[in-house]
């Protein structure tokens, strides 16, 4: 009985692992979606109303889903620092700081050259610049769907498979 | 505050928009040439300098560069150039506060039109301050029959029109019984938002109780504006420059609307060789000209009666 109860509780626990990188692989997905969708809504506060930076982040930080209302929260709460910090630095602070976009280094990357025109330029170049990054991001969050569809599979049989070949061992 | 104290916090806060190095250069200046500071100027490959009586001081020894001018733009705008876009086409903007910054540089042209700045290289910080009271003695003169005058203030750069229009503006506004002043509804056209420096919604400046601001919109569309919308008894604009605004202020004019302006020229008889103020005072729209004299810190008003 004891050894069914311990073989029931491995197979649970390596299944969970698995179910545990599936649900990571799809919240990077959703994470790289939300960055994507607010960069169409930046982009059209920029071009349409030339909303001034503050204020710009303060409408990303409500609107924007979850996570990337947390980059454009931090970046808000850096924006005291203009002066002693450039922009792109207090840009970069922040895409540094946001762990829970779970970004692999490429797309901290992109979002990084992004910074680098933010505020700085007219809104004619910045909406080149932001569909620049949207198309670039929008790849990435592709890739990264496919690579979830295609391990979510791997990862839960392999999950179940490691259970048993761990009973079976044991037993 | 005293008005010496007050002099030194503008121009205290007025370099807080600078480079952190350059607004460290800046602050080590005596508390007298803090008070009588106009302008902080950035030149690109040249040592920073602030206008004292006429005269540049150079401060400290590192020259300028592009990334302190673009520091600059940046923390002036608060990273959002593509919102003073437009009035940066005009070779400036103004930054919280009511701080002008005039802008040098190479300049982006498509069809005949400056469509922006492609690299700005020199960069004027100049620092605007309330004098109130500076209108009190002119009050008197283009008040006739307790009826406010339509006035043009003139003066050559930098004496201080945009200062005396704002205290005129603030007493027509707020009206002052003891001088027979009754409180006006005035609309400012302030196109380069240097009078009433709205920012964020907020006028940074006072320009009186019963004055709606029209700010960073052209003149001309913005007197029409006023006329439409706010029912002024008093239109006020700074700098007139262009055939349209001309127009407009004629248009205010017929409708009965009491025009307060001010234009570049040395004095009246200069005013009336320029084609485009000719028009106007031949349109007999102005009854007072004000003209503005500067020796050193002082300033001295004449004002003088238009012919009709």
């Amino acid at each position: 009985m004891i050894k069914l109860i311990g073989s029931i509780l491995i197979i649970l626990g390596t299944v969970l692992c698995g179910l545990k990188s599936i649900l990571k692989m799809r919240r990077r997905v959703k994470s790289l979606r939300s960055v994507c969708t607010s960069l169409g809504i930046m982009e059209s506060e920029i071009t349409d109303r030339l909303t001034p930076m503050p204020e710009l982040l303060e409408i990303l930080s409500d609107e924007a889903l979850y996570p990337a209302s947390e980059l454009y929260s931090t970046v808000k709460g850096k924006l005291d620092h203009l002066g002693n910090n450039s922009f792109s630095e207090l840009w970069s602070d922040a895409l540094d700081d946001a762990a829970a976009l779970m970004l692999n280094a490429h797309e901290k990357q992109i979002l990084c050259e992004l910074g680098m025109s933010l505020g700085r330029y007219n809104a004619y170049e910045q909406k080149k610049a932001i569909e620049y990054t949207l198309r670039r991001l929008e790849t990435q969050a592709k890739k990264a769907e496919r690579d979830s569809e295609k391990d979510s599979r791997v990862q839960a049989v392999l999950g179940l498979a490691a259970g048993i070949f761990t009973v079976i061992i044991f037993i | 505050m005293e008005k010496t104290d007050y002099m030194v916090s503008r121009y205290d806060r007025a370099i807080m928009l600078l480079p952190h190095t350059i607004r460290q250069l800046a602050r080590s200046l005596d508390k007298e040439e803090r008070a009588s500071a106009e302008e902080v100027r950035l030149r690109t490959g040249e040592v920073p300098t602030v206008l004292i009586d006429g005269q540049e001081k150079e401060i400290g020894r590192e020259k300028v560069t592009h990334s302190d001018i673009r520091g600059l733009i940046e923390l002036a705008t608060q990273a959002s150039a593509h919102s003073a876009g437009e009035a940066m086409k005009s070779g400036f903007f103004t930054a919280n506060s009511g701080y002008r910054i005039g802008l040098g540089g190479s300049v982006s042209v498509s069809n005949g039109e400056i469509i922006g700045f492609r690299e700005i290289s020199s960069v004027s910080l100049r620092i605007s301050r309330e004098m109130r009271g500076c209108a009190d003695e002119i009050m008197k003169k283009i008040i006739k029959i307790g009826k406010l005058q339509s006035t043009i203030l003139i003066s050559p750069p930098g004496c201080g029109k945009t200062t005396l229009l704002r205290d005129i503006i603030r007493t027509v506004s707020n009206g002052c019984l003891e001088r027979g002043i009754s409180p006006h509804r005035v609309a400012l056209c302030d196109e380069r938002g240097e009078v009433a420096a709205m920012y964020s919604g907020v006028m940074q400046m006072d320009v009186g109780r019963h004055t709606d601001v029209i700010d960073s919109c052209p003149k001309a569309p913005g007197v029409m504006m006023a006329l439409r919308a706010l029912n002024p008894q008093v239109i006020a604009l700074d700098e007139i420059t262009a055939p349209k605004d001309v127009e407009a202020m004629e248009m205010a004019a017929n409708c009965g609307v009491t025009l307060l302006a001010t234009a570049h020229a040395e004095n009246v008889s200069d005013l009336k060789k320029r084609a485009l103020y000719k028009r106007l005072l031949e349109a007999e729209i102005f009854r007072s000209a004000v003209v503005i004299e500067r020796r050193g810190n002082d300033r001295t008003y004449h004002c003088e009666e238009l012919e009709v």
